[in-house]
Protein backbone atom coordinates (compact mmCIF):
# COMPACT_ATOMS: atom_id res chain seq x y z
CA UNK A 1 0.00 0.00 0.00
CA UNK A 2 1.41 3.50 -0.85
CA UNK A 3 1.57 5.84 1.75
CA UNK A 4 1.77 9.28 1.79
CA UNK A 5 4.86 11.62 2.10
CA UNK A 6 6.07 11.66 5.39
CA UNK A 7 8.02 14.92 5.12
CA UNK A 8 4.88 16.45 4.63
CA UNK A 9 1.95 15.91 6.67
CA UNK A 10 -0.65 15.83 4.95
CA UNK A 11 -2.42 18.22 7.87
CA UNK A 12 -0.09 20.88 7.53
CA UNK A 13 -0.67 21.01 3.35
CA UNK A 14 -4.44 21.83 3.66
CA UNK A 15 -5.51 25.67 2.49
CA UNK A 16 -8.84 27.18 1.82
CA UNK A 17 -11.35 28.88 3.11
CA UNK A 18 -13.27 26.62 4.60
CA UNK A 19 -11.41 24.36 6.67
CA UNK A 20 -11.84 25.31 9.82
CA UNK A 21 -15.76 24.28 9.47
CA UNK A 22 -13.86 20.82 9.23
CA UNK A 23 -10.91 21.03 11.65
CA UNK A 24 -13.13 22.71 13.97
CA UNK A 25 -16.72 21.13 13.31
CA UNK A 26 -15.87 18.97 16.73
CA UNK A 27 -16.69 16.04 14.39
CA UNK A 28 -14.29 13.14 13.04
CA UNK A 29 -12.03 14.07 10.13
CA UNK A 30 -10.75 11.04 7.47
CA UNK A 31 -8.24 11.82 5.13
CA UNK A 32 -7.98 10.16 1.24
CA UNK A 33 -5.05 11.03 -1.08
CA UNK A 34 -5.73 10.86 -4.57
CA UNK A 35 -2.86 10.33 -6.73
CA UNK A 36 -4.63 11.28 -10.84
CA UNK A 37 -8.00 9.20 -10.28
CA UNK A 38 -6.57 5.99 -7.86
CA UNK A 39 -6.87 6.23 -4.43
CA UNK A 40 -3.47 5.68 -2.45
CA UNK A 41 -4.42 6.18 1.42
CA UNK A 42 -7.30 5.82 2.99
CA UNK A 43 -7.10 6.57 6.38
CA UNK A 44 -8.77 4.02 9.33
CA UNK A 45 -11.37 6.63 10.06
CA UNK A 46 -12.41 6.96 7.34
CA UNK A 47 -12.74 3.34 7.12
CA UNK A 48 -14.38 3.45 10.44
CA UNK A 49 -17.10 5.57 8.95
CA UNK A 50 -17.59 3.43 6.39
CA UNK A 51 -18.76 0.78 8.62
CA UNK A 52 -15.12 -1.67 8.26
CA UNK A 53 -13.51 -2.99 11.45
CA UNK A 54 -9.75 -2.78 12.06
CA UNK A 55 -9.43 -6.58 11.14
CA UNK A 56 -10.62 -5.95 7.76
CA UNK A 57 -8.28 -6.44 5.19
CA UNK A 58 -7.34 -2.34 3.97
CA UNK A 59 -5.77 -3.04 0.73
CA UNK A 60 -9.15 -4.43 0.04
CA UNK A 61 -11.18 -1.25 0.70
CA UNK A 62 -9.03 0.86 -1.17
CA UNK A 63 -10.46 -0.22 -4.61
CA UNK A 64 -13.68 0.68 -3.11
CA UNK A 65 -13.26 4.17 -2.21
CA UNK A 66 -14.93 5.54 -5.58
CA UNK A 67 -16.81 2.08 -5.75
CA UNK A 68 -18.84 3.12 -2.73
CA UNK A 69 -19.83 6.92 -4.26
CA UNK A 70 -23.24 6.68 -5.43
CA UNK A 71 -23.22 6.02 -9.39
CA UNK A 72 -25.53 9.51 -9.21
CA UNK A 73 -22.42 11.49 -8.29
CA UNK A 74 -19.12 9.38 -8.95
CA UNK A 75 -19.02 10.91 -12.25
CA UNK A 76 -19.72 13.91 -11.03
CA UNK A 77 -17.47 14.86 -8.19
CA UNK A 78 -14.73 13.09 -10.72
CA UNK A 79 -15.24 15.79 -13.16
CA UNK A 80 -15.56 18.75 -10.56
CA UNK A 81 -11.85 17.37 -9.57
CA UNK A 82 -10.64 17.30 -13.18
CA UNK A 83 -11.91 20.37 -13.97
CA UNK A 84 -10.73 22.11 -11.12
CA UNK A 85 -7.58 20.52 -11.46
CA UNK A 86 -7.17 22.54 -15.22
CA UNK A 87 -8.06 25.68 -14.07
CA UNK A 88 -5.33 25.17 -11.39
CA UNK A 89 -7.98 25.55 -8.27
CA UNK A 90 -6.31 25.31 -4.68
CA UNK A 91 -9.25 23.62 -3.54
CA UNK A 92 -12.81 22.60 -3.86
CA UNK A 93 -16.04 21.66 -1.53
CA UNK A 94 -18.49 19.71 -2.73
CA UNK A 95 -21.44 17.00 -1.22
CA UNK A 96 -22.17 13.39 -2.29
CA UNK A 97 -23.70 10.28 -0.86
CA UNK A 98 -21.30 7.25 -0.10
CA UNK A 99 -22.74 3.49 0.55
CA UNK A 100 -21.34 2.22 4.12
CA UNK A 101 -20.31 -1.60 4.52
CA UNK A 102 -23.70 -2.52 5.68
CA UNK A 103 -25.34 -1.06 2.48
CA UNK A 104 -27.16 1.83 3.35
CA UNK A 105 -25.90 5.46 1.80
CA UNK A 106 -24.45 8.35 3.85
CA UNK A 107 -24.38 11.95 2.87
CA UNK A 108 -20.22 12.90 3.01
CA UNK A 109 -18.76 16.69 2.86
CA UNK A 110 -15.09 16.44 1.13
CA UNK A 111 -12.58 19.23 1.41
CA UNK A 112 -10.62 18.38 -1.47
CA UNK A 113 -7.27 20.38 -1.99
CA UNK A 114 -4.87 20.26 -4.69
CA UNK A 115 -1.28 20.21 -4.66
CA UNK A 116 0.79 21.43 -7.39
CA UNK A 117 4.48 21.71 -7.99
CA UNK A 118 6.68 24.90 -9.03
CA UNK A 119 5.93 24.38 -12.57
CA UNK A 120 1.60 24.05 -11.60
CA UNK A 121 1.47 20.99 -12.39
CA UNK A 122 -0.77 18.61 -10.31
CA UNK A 123 0.83 16.18 -8.26
CA UNK A 124 -1.79 14.90 -5.40
CA UNK A 125 -5.28 15.57 -4.15
CA UNK A 126 -5.78 15.34 -0.60
CA UNK A 127 -9.32 14.81 0.66
CA UNK A 128 -10.73 15.48 4.40
CA UNK A 129 -14.32 14.39 4.39
CA UNK A 130 -16.99 14.43 7.16
CA UNK A 131 -20.76 12.37 7.20
CA UNK A 132 -22.31 15.18 6.90
CA UNK A 133 -26.26 14.76 8.73
CA UNK A 134 -28.75 15.79 6.35
CA UNK A 135 -29.93 19.16 8.09
CA UNK A 136 -26.76 20.54 6.71
CA UNK A 137 -26.83 19.05 3.48
CA UNK A 138 -27.64 22.74 1.93
CA UNK A 139 -24.67 24.43 3.86
CA UNK A 140 -22.23 24.15 1.04
CA UNK A 141 -24.29 26.04 -1.07
CA UNK A 142 -24.43 29.08 1.73
CA UNK A 143 -21.04 29.03 2.06
CA UNK A 144 -20.35 28.91 -1.47
CA UNK A 145 -23.07 31.88 -2.19
CA UNK A 146 -21.27 33.94 0.92
CA UNK A 147 -17.88 33.30 -0.72
CA UNK A 148 -19.08 34.19 -4.07
CA UNK A 149 -20.21 37.90 -2.70
CA UNK A 150 -16.21 37.82 -1.00
CA UNK A 151 -15.54 41.10 -2.19
CA UNK A 152 -11.78 42.50 -2.03
CA UNK A 153 -10.47 45.85 -2.59
CA UNK A 154 -7.20 46.11 -3.28
CA UNK A 155 -5.06 49.44 -3.02
CA UNK A 156 -1.37 49.28 -4.42
CA UNK A 157 0.23 52.20 -6.96
CA UNK A 158 2.17 49.61 -8.85
CA UNK A 159 0.51 47.91 -11.73
CA UNK A 160 3.12 44.63 -11.41
CA UNK A 161 2.15 44.08 -7.73
CA UNK A 162 -1.36 44.48 -8.71
CA UNK A 163 -1.54 41.71 -11.26
CA UNK A 164 0.51 39.52 -9.03
CA UNK A 165 -1.26 40.04 -6.26
CA UNK A 166 -4.83 39.66 -8.30
CA UNK A 167 -3.69 36.64 -9.81
CA UNK A 168 -2.94 34.82 -6.10
CA UNK A 169 -5.94 36.41 -4.43
CA UNK A 170 -8.00 34.62 -7.57
CA UNK A 171 -6.33 31.73 -6.97
CA UNK A 172 -7.06 31.22 -3.36
CA UNK A 173 -10.74 32.77 -3.74
CA UNK A 174 -11.72 32.15 -7.36
CA UNK A 175 -15.12 33.55 -7.18
CA UNK A 176 -14.37 36.60 -5.56
CA UNK A 177 -15.03 40.10 -6.90
CA UNK A 178 -11.93 42.22 -6.87
CA UNK A 179 -11.62 46.46 -6.69
CA UNK A 180 -8.50 48.18 -8.01
CA UNK A 181 -7.82 51.38 -6.58
CA UNK A 182 -4.08 53.44 -7.16
CA UNK A 183 -3.40 55.18 -4.46
CA UNK A 184 -4.78 56.31 -0.90
CA UNK A 185 -7.97 58.29 -1.75
CA UNK A 186 -9.50 55.76 -4.10
CA UNK A 187 -8.76 53.11 -1.54
CA UNK A 188 -11.14 55.19 0.43
CA UNK A 189 -13.70 56.53 -1.94
CA UNK A 190 -14.15 52.46 -3.36
CA UNK A 191 -14.60 51.44 0.53
CA UNK A 192 -17.07 53.69 1.08
CA UNK A 193 -18.78 52.95 -2.15
CA UNK A 194 -18.31 49.37 -2.37
CA UNK A 195 -17.79 48.07 1.42
CA UNK A 196 -15.45 45.66 0.39
CA UNK A 197 -14.92 42.60 2.94
CA UNK A 198 -11.52 42.84 3.25
CA UNK A 199 -8.99 45.18 2.04
CA UNK A 200 -5.26 44.90 0.98
CA UNK A 201 -3.52 47.99 1.63
CA UNK A 202 -0.29 49.09 0.12
CA UNK A 203 1.47 51.93 2.47
CA UNK A 204 3.29 54.11 0.18
CA UNK A 205 0.76 55.34 -2.19
CA UNK A 206 0.69 58.69 -3.76
CA UNK A 207 -2.18 61.36 -2.38
CA UNK A 208 -2.87 59.60 0.27
CA UNK A 209 -0.73 56.44 2.39
CA UNK A 210 -2.13 53.39 3.78
CA UNK A 211 -1.69 54.42 7.08
CA UNK A 212 -4.00 57.47 6.49
CA UNK A 213 -6.57 55.92 4.50
CA UNK A 214 -6.45 53.07 6.52
CA UNK A 215 -7.74 55.50 10.02
CA UNK A 216 -10.22 57.15 7.54
CA UNK A 217 -11.92 53.98 7.12
CA UNK A 218 -11.63 52.81 10.48
CA UNK A 219 -13.27 56.39 11.43
CA UNK A 220 -15.96 56.08 8.87
CA UNK A 221 -16.72 52.46 9.68
CA UNK A 222 -17.35 53.82 13.74
CA UNK A 223 -19.24 56.64 12.24
CA UNK A 224 -21.81 54.56 10.26
CA UNK A 225 -21.70 51.63 12.97
CA UNK A 226 -20.46 49.38 10.42
CA UNK A 227 -18.50 46.24 11.31
CA UNK A 228 -14.54 46.54 10.65
CA UNK A 229 -13.18 44.83 8.16
CA UNK A 230 -9.89 43.72 7.77
CA UNK A 231 -7.02 45.69 6.32
CA UNK A 232 -4.05 43.87 6.18
CA UNK A 233 -0.96 45.79 4.96
CA UNK A 234 1.04 44.62 1.84
CA UNK A 235 4.73 46.65 1.99
CA UNK A 236 8.18 46.68 0.54
CA UNK A 237 9.27 49.05 3.34
CA UNK A 238 12.20 48.35 5.37
CA UNK A 239 11.76 50.85 8.47
CA UNK A 240 11.42 49.18 11.76
CA UNK A 241 8.77 49.50 13.43
CA UNK A 242 6.62 49.35 10.90
CA UNK A 243 4.64 46.35 11.33
CA UNK A 244 3.39 48.45 14.75
CA UNK A 245 2.63 51.28 12.91
CA UNK A 246 0.25 49.17 10.66
CA UNK A 247 -1.49 48.16 13.75
CA UNK A 248 -1.56 51.66 15.33
CA UNK A 249 -2.89 53.25 12.22
CA UNK A 250 -5.69 50.19 12.35
CA UNK A 251 -4.52 47.57 10.17
CA UNK A 252 -5.19 44.00 10.96
CA UNK A 253 -1.91 42.23 10.06
CA UNK A 254 0.98 42.89 7.65
CA UNK A 255 2.79 41.48 4.47
CA UNK A 256 6.18 42.25 3.58
CA UNK A 257 6.95 42.81 -0.04
CA UNK A 258 7.86 40.65 -2.26
CA UNK A 259 4.72 38.76 -1.33
CA UNK A 260 5.35 35.39 -0.54
CA UNK A 261 2.95 33.02 -1.51
CA UNK A 262 2.76 30.46 1.60
CA UNK A 263 2.52 33.99 3.96
CA UNK A 264 -0.15 35.33 1.66
CA UNK A 265 -2.09 32.39 1.96
CA UNK A 266 -2.01 31.88 5.29
CA UNK A 267 -3.25 35.38 6.08
CA UNK A 268 -5.48 35.67 3.92
CA UNK A 269 -7.25 32.27 4.88
CA UNK A 270 -7.08 33.34 8.30
CA UNK A 271 -9.53 36.48 8.06
CA UNK A 272 -11.57 34.41 5.29
CA UNK A 273 -12.14 32.09 7.76
CA UNK A 274 -13.03 34.22 10.44
CA UNK A 275 -15.79 35.90 7.90
CA UNK A 276 -17.01 32.68 6.73
CA UNK A 277 -17.76 31.59 10.06
CA UNK A 278 -18.99 35.00 11.40
CA UNK A 279 -21.54 34.95 8.76
CA UNK A 280 -23.00 31.35 9.26
CA UNK B 1 16.45 55.02 -26.29
CA UNK B 2 18.87 51.82 -26.68
CA UNK B 3 21.48 51.55 -24.55
CA UNK B 4 24.87 50.36 -26.09
CA UNK B 5 25.02 47.03 -24.37
CA UNK B 6 28.87 45.51 -23.42
CA UNK B 7 29.28 42.02 -24.12
CA UNK B 8 30.48 41.44 -21.44
CA UNK B 9 27.30 43.01 -19.61
CA UNK B 10 24.77 40.71 -22.20
CA UNK B 11 26.17 37.72 -21.56
CA UNK B 12 25.98 38.24 -17.73
CA UNK B 13 21.87 37.17 -16.33
CA UNK B 14 20.69 40.50 -15.23
CA UNK B 15 17.35 40.07 -13.61
CA UNK B 16 15.78 36.58 -12.38
CA UNK B 17 11.96 35.52 -13.04
CA UNK B 18 12.33 32.67 -10.01
CA UNK B 19 9.85 34.54 -7.59
CA UNK B 20 7.45 35.76 -10.27
CA UNK B 21 7.41 31.92 -11.89
CA UNK B 22 6.68 30.32 -8.45
CA UNK B 23 3.75 33.58 -7.78
CA UNK B 24 2.76 33.05 -11.25
CA UNK B 25 2.50 29.31 -10.73
CA UNK B 26 4.03 28.95 -13.56
CA UNK B 27 1.77 30.67 -16.30
CA UNK B 28 3.94 31.75 -19.02
CA UNK B 29 1.20 34.05 -20.36
CA UNK B 30 0.87 35.61 -16.76
CA UNK B 31 4.98 35.98 -16.57
CA UNK B 32 5.09 37.27 -20.27
CA UNK B 33 2.43 40.23 -19.35
CA UNK B 34 4.38 41.34 -15.72
CA UNK B 35 7.48 41.44 -18.01
CA UNK B 36 5.82 43.73 -20.67
CA UNK B 37 4.29 46.20 -17.86
CA UNK B 38 8.32 45.95 -16.42
CA UNK B 39 9.25 47.40 -18.81
CA UNK B 40 6.75 50.06 -19.87
CA UNK B 41 6.57 51.40 -16.03
CA UNK B 42 9.79 51.22 -15.58
CA UNK B 43 10.33 53.76 -18.21
CA UNK B 44 7.84 56.08 -16.71
CA UNK B 45 9.25 55.47 -13.66
CA UNK B 46 12.77 57.00 -14.68
CA UNK B 47 11.23 59.65 -16.68
CA UNK B 48 9.49 60.74 -13.35
CA UNK B 49 12.56 60.36 -10.84
CA UNK B 50 14.50 62.63 -13.23
CA UNK B 51 11.91 65.02 -13.03
CA UNK B 52 12.27 64.72 -9.49
CA UNK B 53 16.01 65.06 -9.63
CA UNK B 54 15.67 68.03 -12.03
CA UNK B 55 13.07 70.34 -10.18
CA UNK B 56 14.36 68.89 -6.81
CA UNK B 57 10.57 67.31 -6.10
CA UNK B 58 11.62 64.58 -2.66
CA UNK B 59 8.17 63.40 -2.63
CA UNK B 60 7.65 62.54 -6.16
CA UNK B 61 11.70 61.23 -6.29
CA UNK B 62 10.59 59.39 -2.84
CA UNK B 63 7.59 57.96 -4.05
CA UNK B 64 8.72 56.94 -7.96
CA UNK B 65 11.55 55.29 -6.35
CA UNK B 66 8.95 53.18 -3.96
CA UNK B 67 7.25 52.13 -6.47
CA UNK B 68 10.30 51.10 -8.95
CA UNK B 69 12.14 49.05 -6.06
CA UNK B 70 9.19 46.57 -5.70
CA UNK B 71 9.60 45.41 -9.34
CA UNK B 72 13.01 45.75 -8.61
CA UNK B 73 12.80 43.05 -5.85
CA UNK B 74 10.34 41.81 -7.82
CA UNK B 75 12.55 40.50 -10.66
CA UNK B 76 15.64 40.46 -8.43
CA UNK B 77 17.86 42.48 -10.28
CA UNK B 78 20.51 42.68 -7.68
CA UNK B 79 22.37 44.93 -8.88
CA UNK B 80 20.03 47.45 -7.98
CA UNK B 81 18.53 46.65 -4.74
CA UNK B 82 20.79 48.62 -3.04
CA UNK B 83 20.74 51.49 -5.82
CA UNK B 84 16.98 51.86 -5.23
CA UNK B 85 16.84 51.59 -1.62
CA UNK B 86 19.65 54.51 -0.80
CA UNK B 87 17.65 56.47 -3.33
CA UNK B 88 14.07 55.85 -1.47
CA UNK B 89 16.18 57.01 1.88
CA UNK B 90 18.36 59.91 0.74
CA UNK B 91 14.93 61.35 -0.75
CA UNK B 92 12.83 60.77 1.92
CA UNK B 93 15.73 62.88 3.90
CA UNK B 94 15.73 65.27 1.72
CA UNK B 95 19.55 65.34 1.19
CA UNK B 96 23.02 64.41 -1.31
CA UNK B 97 20.67 65.54 -4.69
CA UNK B 98 24.46 65.03 -6.12
CA UNK B 99 24.76 61.55 -4.79
CA UNK B 100 21.02 61.18 -5.66
CA UNK B 101 22.27 62.27 -9.41
CA UNK B 102 24.90 59.31 -9.78
CA UNK B 103 23.15 56.61 -8.09
CA UNK B 104 19.77 57.49 -10.82
CA UNK B 105 22.86 57.62 -13.50
CA UNK B 106 23.68 54.12 -12.73
CA UNK B 107 19.91 52.30 -12.20
CA UNK B 108 18.91 54.67 -15.81
CA UNK B 109 21.75 52.80 -17.70
CA UNK B 110 21.03 49.34 -16.00
CA UNK B 111 17.57 49.14 -16.10
CA UNK B 112 17.68 49.97 -19.99
CA UNK B 113 20.53 47.27 -20.31
CA UNK B 114 17.71 44.97 -17.97
CA UNK B 115 15.17 45.88 -20.48
CA UNK B 116 17.13 45.00 -23.35
CA UNK B 117 18.04 41.54 -21.99
CA UNK B 118 14.44 40.87 -20.97
CA UNK B 119 12.96 41.86 -24.94
CA UNK B 120 16.17 39.79 -26.29
CA UNK B 121 14.89 37.02 -24.26
CA UNK B 122 11.47 37.21 -24.86
CA UNK B 123 11.83 37.40 -28.52
CA UNK B 124 14.39 34.19 -28.16
CA UNK B 125 11.20 32.65 -26.57
CA UNK B 126 8.70 33.14 -29.38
Amino acid sequence: MSQPNKRQPPGKIFSGSKLSDFADHGKTNMLIIIEGEQIIYSSPLYMQMMGYSEGDSISATQNNVWENIHQDDQDKIKKIIREDIKKKKPYSIYALRVRTRQGHYIWREDYASYQYDATGKHIRTYVICRELPSSEKNEKEIITNELNKFKVLIAEDNRVNMILTKDLLEHILPDCQIIEARNGQEAVNLYKQQLPDMVLMDIHMPEKDGYQATREIRIYEDKSGLKKRPIIAITARIHEGERERCLESGMNDYLPKPIQEADFNYTINKFVNIYTDNNK
Amino acid sequence: MQAIQPDSEMTKKLYDIKLINQLSHGKQDLVNHILQVFIEDSQISLQNIKKGLDNADFNALRQEAHILKSSIMLLSIEELIDNIKEIEELAEKQDCLDRLIVLFSHLESHIQLTINQINKDMNAAK
